[in-house]
Order: structure tokens, then C-alpha cells, then sequence
């Protein structure tokens, strides 16, 4: 077991392992600071609380892969959210507490999350503009034509589908503690595990997936390969604009409250989750189980404030220095690589 | 002979002209909110309205413009053209109420009256400021509901926007102060309010690491309109209804929480009767009526309003349970 281990950790990604390291001192001392650290109930409370963008991560993982990056999926999230509750509670969709209403609701949101995604795609395929610039321009648009053109009404717990109230609160399992508090394994999971199965079988199991590493790498040999820029492109795009959508509906459950002019701005948390865990801006690297880690280290330096008992603005100190120190660790790496493979030696 | 002749003709028309002005004086009165398309100003809206009906037999035109996204600079500039259009007179709920000093006191260079509200920092810049409360007894409201809910013992903990956020921060001051006053048995556990930076979010996870953290705890406050439905919807989902919670909030959002009874009670203000009294205080003042301590500002809890400072306070709290949240719809 122990050489297993230690097996891992010498020939692993090296991100991960850093990740993985980085991770379990953090816990080490938040636990040393303030044992209640060490409790089922707050470690089920950050995969309450990190879910949605979890999920948000997987979609930027894979533009990111491909050589571009998104910024305008919080705008989609919120979009298609808004968009899929408005509409089932004005035509009273999706009332009854059942797992199909919910599927409504969730279909809706990822419909409008994979239109607006090709929205993206086609402006920048058929413009060839930089990916940044134009999500930067589409994150506007989308959330200005929501408030024009939709409204500016916030959904309250009141007017929620039952079902995503349901989907919200349920849980998979649950405990009572001593106090009488009730806390389980939130529903959440469940797209969180779908999401990033889906996209490790995406980027891993299929050609397709290779095609879009290989887009990332080197999009003019990509071509010369015969791979089809254009459907690449569309996807990964659609594929975001889908997750997006997921979480929206993640994010209504969870606040039972959803406000068209709120959460656009946190678009560079979930971007900085997928660079720590090891993808590059200049595309073509980034891993599932390293986003996965990336996420988890935001979400447990966001959620150990009031353990630790101190301010946000040390929160911010920490996100940074973990994103510089990951991104200054894998750009060292990749240098090293480079000089290994002019060795002649090594020939 | 001829310049003559023509002074002449001007003064005849001046003076036949002049009376017709006073005649029909006509005001347009224009309210800057914060935000466009939210459901606090939009409520506001309704009270600018309703006031242009009230006062449009006497040549008032009022109405409301707001910036798109609650852009601070936006709404500099927004009063900026006010001030070029020459209006009568500028409400204003500033979102950055320093950055809008210089245009406030163009405007009143100019001569155009100025009230703000919600601004009690730009007392003695504008006309006056309105507040529609006293904000010390606003946040001993809270915190008394709060102490009620949990027997006057026990931890208890709970938000403000940032603690850099005035009103939030005066709330949360006064209450805190009264409950070490009066009722010593209660502890609060974190040193400082926690802040939610007004997003539902992180209030909502804050609330949950916070009852992981201090399972002892029996109430929490709300002084951020983000954080009051949240903290009720933590207690909800961990089944907690003994932990008494209270705050500050719309009846829309708290709605759903006040009929469970995962929220004992909300405080607020009607935007739309503080719209209105903002008015009117600007149409008393261009009719050249005095404001005093006294005076009647035609809405409920203005009747007799108060002057400390350049601040009217009027006494407009207003206090949401299950049985009244449904009267309001903002």
C-alpha cells in the first residue's frame, strides 16, 4: 500500500501531486487551529457549497484544453437559470415535487446553457476572434438581454418550483448531530459526479477528446491532421454553455432565489480552480482529477474563515499565493522538460 | 429713437409676459435611485408616480431614472444632465454618496434643490437628507427580536454587508450595544459581524460553516439584506427552528421564511413612501414652505417628522411578520 503510494506520488502530474500535498497541510492546520475542522458535517457542507461551481469548472476545463478560455459562463449560468424558473412558474411547469418536473426545469436551463454556448462558438469561429475578448463581449450581452429583454424580477423561495426546492434541501443520506441539527450528503452530488464523468470520458475515452487537446496544442497541425476545427470548436463551446445550465439550476436550489442582476463577477475564482490544477491559458494541458483538487483547495479556503476566525482579505492572500506558486511550479517544470529533451545524451 | 422704441417694446413684453410665468409655475422633480430594475426601486418608482398624480393639476412633473447596474459613475453623470436640463429640483439615493458631493453642490450653485436619502453623510451637502428612521433604532429592533427569539441567553452570531458599509454597520453597533447592555447572558461568538459582501452565496455558505463551527448557536441577525433570508434557509434545511433569526429584508424575499417561521420578523422601510416624502419635502421647499420639526409629510410615519443635523427622520419602521408581509410587494 505504502509503496503504492509512494509509486503515485513519484510518477503522478506533478500539479496533482503538489495539489495533494498543499491540500492536506492546509487541512492539517485549519484541523490543529480548530479540530471541529474534522467533522462529517462541515466536509459534506463543502460539497453543498462547491458543487455548482464545481460543475461550472469542468466546462471551462475543456475550453481551456482546447486553447481558449471562457469568461462569460457565470452570465450563461445565470441566464439560462433565470430563464427556465421564469418560465415554469409562470406556466406552472415543473409544480409537482417529482423527479421528472425537475428534469424539466434542468432540460430548460441546459437548452438555453448549450445555445447560448454555440452563441459563443460561432462568433468566434466564423469572426476568428480571441476567445477572451469575445466571452468578455458575450458575458455583457447575454446578461444585458436578460435584464432588457426577460426582466429583473428575482424568483423568490416563494414562486421556486417544488422541485428544485426539493433537489435543494434533499439529501442522499443524512445524520442528526446532538444539537438536533439534520445534515447529510446533498443531491448535489449527483451532478457533480455526472459532470465530471462525463467530461473525464469525454476528454479521455473518446477521439474526439484527443482532438480537443490536440486543438489546444497546435490548432494549425490539428487542422492538417483533419481535425475539424469547426465541430471542436461548437462543442467545447455548447459543452460549457451545458454545464453552465446544470449550474444554474444548482445554484437556484441551493439559495431558492434567483436574481438576474447578481453573479457575474466570479467568473476568475473558477478559472483560477482550473489553472491550479494544472491547465495552461496557452491550451493544449489541464486535468479532470487536478480541477477537481484546484476546486476543492478555492472551496476549503473560502469555507475555513470562521474556523480560523479570520477575515476575508487573508482569503484573498491565500487564493493568490496558490495560484502563483502552482502556476510558477508547473511553468519551472515544463522548462526543465524542455531542457531534458536538448540534452544529446538523452537522445 | 428707434433703440428706444425697441427698449420699450421689450419692457411691455417682459411685462406682459411675467405674470403668465408665475401664472403657471411648473417644477420637474427627478429621483436618481441607485439601481435600475430592482424591486426596492422599483417599489420606489410607484411612490414618484403616485406623487406626479397628486401634483400634476399644479404644473409638478415628477419621475424617477436610475443607472443600469447600480453604476456609481453612472449615476454622477445622470444628475450631471439633470443639472444641464435645468430641473427644479434632484432626489437622489446615492450609491457612492462622496463621489457625488461636487455634482450636489454644482447643482445647488445653480439653484436646483437637492434631497438625498439614505445618505445621512451628505447632510449639510444637499438640502437636507431623509432618512426614514432613526438607524440606531432600526438595528436595536433586530437584535431585540433576535434576544426575544432565544430567551435573552445563548451564542448568537450573524452579517453585515462589510464593515465598512455605514447603515449596516450603525445597525449592527447600536444592537450590539444594547444586548451587552441589557442582556448579559447572551454571547455572540465571533468577534466581528461576518460579511457577506451582499451576495446571497456566500452569505448562505458562511451560515453553514458558522452552524457547523458553533453548534451552541440560538440566534442570528441580519444586518445585510442578502444575509436575513439566508440565515432562515440555513436553519430550514438543518431543521433548526429553535435558532431565532431576524434582519433586514424585502417582504418578497423573506416571504416564504416568515410564513415557516424560520424568520421571527423583518425590518424594512416602504421604498415607495420614501420616494414620495423625498418629493415632497423638494415641492415644499420650491412652493417656499419651511421645513420643521413637525411637519407633516402626508405618509404614514411622516406625520411629524424630526430635524437633527440637516437629517429629517421620520418614524417609517416597518416591521413584517407572516401575517402583514403580504400586504407589501417588493
Amino acid at each position: 500500500m505504502l509503496s503504492r503510494l509512494k509509486e503515485w506520488f513519484t510518477t503522478g502530474n506533478i500539479t496533482v501531486r503538489i495539489m495533494t500535498v498543499v491540500l492536506i497541510a492546509y487541512c492539517v492546520l485549519v484541523g490543529l487551529v480548530n479540530p471541529t475542522f474534522f467533522s462529517l458535517e462541515i466536509f459534506l457542507d463543502f460539497v453543498r457549497n462547491g458543487a455548482g461551481q464545481a460543475v461550472v469548472a469542468m466546462g471551462v476545463l475543456v475550453v481551456m484544453i482546447s486553447g481558449g478560455i471562457d469568461v462569460s459562463f457565470l452570465a450563461i449560468a445565470i441566464s439560462s437559470s433565470y430563464i427556465s424558473t421564469v418560465l415554469c412558474t409562470t406556466h406552472g411547469w415543473a409544480k409537482p415535487k417529482t423527479f421528472l418536473s425537475l428534469l424539466v426545469v434542468m432540460g430548460i436551463s441546459c437548452l438555453v446553457g448549450v445555445l447560448l454556448g454555440c452563441v459563443n462558438g460561432l462568433v468566434i469561429y466564423f469572426f476568428k476572434l480571441p476567445t477572451f475578448i469575445t466571452t468578455l463581449a458575450t458575458q455583457s450581452i447575454f446578461h444585458g438581454a436578460l435584464a432588457t429583454f426577460v426582466g429583473t424580477k428575482p424568483v423568490t423561495a416563494s414562486r421556486m418550483p417544488r422541485s428544485v426546492i426539493e433537489f435543494g434541501s434533499g439529501a442522499i443520506f443524512e445524520f442528526t448531530s446532538e444539537t438536533g441539527s439534520w445534515y447529510g450528503l446533498s443531491y448535489f452530488a449527483i451532478p457533480v459526479v455526472f459532470a465530471v464523468g462525463l467530461t473525464w470520458f469525454i476528454l479521455y475515452g473518446t477521439v474526439f477528446g484527443r482532438r480537443i487537446f490536440a486543438l489546444g496544442s497546435n490548432a494549425l497541425a490539428a487542422k492538417r491532421c483533419g481535425v475539424n476545427i469547426f465541430a471542436a470548436q461548437m462543442f467545447v463551446f455548447a459543452y460549457a454553455g451545458f454545464l453552465a445550465g446544470v449550474m444554474g439550476i444548482i445554484y437556484a436550489a441551493d439559495l431558492r432565489w434567483v436574481n438576474p442582476i447578481t453573479m457575474v463577477g466570479d467568473e476568475l475564482i473558477v478559472i483560477a480552480a482550473v489553472l491550479i490544477g494544472g491547465a495552461k491559458l496557452s491550451g493544449g494541458s489541464g486535468s479532470v482529477l487536478g480541477t477537481l483538487l484546484g476546486m476543492a483547495m478555492i472551496v476549503i479556503l473560502r469555507s475555513t474563515l470562521v474556523l480560523l476566525g479570520i477575515s476575508s482579505s487573508w482569503n484573498d492572500f491565500f487564493i493568490g499565493a496558490v495560484i502563483l506558486v502552482s502556476v510558477a511550479v508547473s511553468a519551472w517544470r515544463s522548462r526543465q522538460e524542455s531542457k531534458a529533451a536538448l540534452r544529446f545524451d538523452y537522445v | 429713437m428707434k433703440k428706444w422704441t425697441l427698449v420699450v417694446l421689450c419692457a411691455l413684453y417682459l411685462g406682459a409676459s411675467a405674470p403668465a410665468w408665475s401664472g403657471e409655475k411648473k417644477f420637474e422633480i427627478v429621483m436618481v435611485a441607485k439601481h435600475e430594475g430592482i424591486s426596492w426601486f422599483d417599489d420606489m418608482r410607484i411612490g414618484l408616480t403616485e406623487f406626479h398624480e397628486d401634483f400634476k393639476d399644479k404644473g409638478v412633473t415628477a419621475y424617477q431614472i436610475a443607472p443600469e447596474g447600480g453604476d456609481p459613475a453612472k449615476q454622477v453623470q445622470m444628475v450631471e444632465d439633470l443639472i444641464a436640463k435645468q430641473v427644479d429640483a434632484i432626489l437622489v439615493v446615492p450609491n457612492d454618496p462622496t463621489a457625488l458631493i461636487p455634482v450636489i453642490e454644482r447643482a445647488r450653485k445653480q439653484g436646483i434643490i437637492v434631497v438625498s436619502h439614505e445618505a445621512s453623510s451628505l447632510a449639510g451637502v444637499a438640502d437636507w437628507d431623509m432618512e426614514a428612521f432613526v438607524n440606531e433604532d432600526f438595528g436595536r429592533a433586530i437584535f431585540e427580536t433576535v434576544a426575544a427569539g432565544m430567551n435573552y441567553e445563548g451564542d448568537y452570531a450573524g452579517f453585515v454587508g462589510a464593515l465598512t458599509m455605514e447603515t449596516h454597520m450603525q445597525w449592527y453597533n447600536a444592537g450590539k450595544a444594547m444586548i451587552d447592555e441589557k442582556y448579559p447572558k447572551m454571547r455572540m461568538v465571533t468577534e466581528q459581524p461576518l460579511e457577506d459582501w451582499n451576495t446571497e452565496k456566500i452569505a448562505l455558505d458562511k451560515t453553514n460553516e458558522l452552524l457547523a463551527t458553533y453548534p451552541t448557536i440560538k440566534g442570528l441577525f441580519g444586518c445585510s439584506a442578502s444575509s436575513s433570508a439566508m440565515i432562515s434557509l440555513a436553519c430550514e434545511r438543518r431543521r433548526r427552528a429553535d435558532i431565532a433569526c431576524s434582519g433586514i429584508g424585502t417582504p418578497s424575499q423573506n416571504g416564504a421564511y416568515l410564513e415557516s417561521g424560520y424568520s421571527r420578523a423583518v425590518y424594512a422601510w416602504r421604498p415607495a413612501d420614501a420616494g414620495y416624502v423625498c418629493a415632497l419635502i423638494a415641492y415644499k421647499m420650491l412652493m417656499g414652505e419651511e421645513i420643521k420639526d413637525g411637519v407633516n409629510l402626508a405618509k404614514t410615519g411622516y406625520e411629524s417628522i424630526r430635524i437633527q443635523d440637516g437629517i429629517i427622520y421620520g418614524d417609517a419602521m416597518l416591521t413584517l411578520t407572516k401575517d402583514n408581509y403580504m400586504d407589501y410587494d417588493y
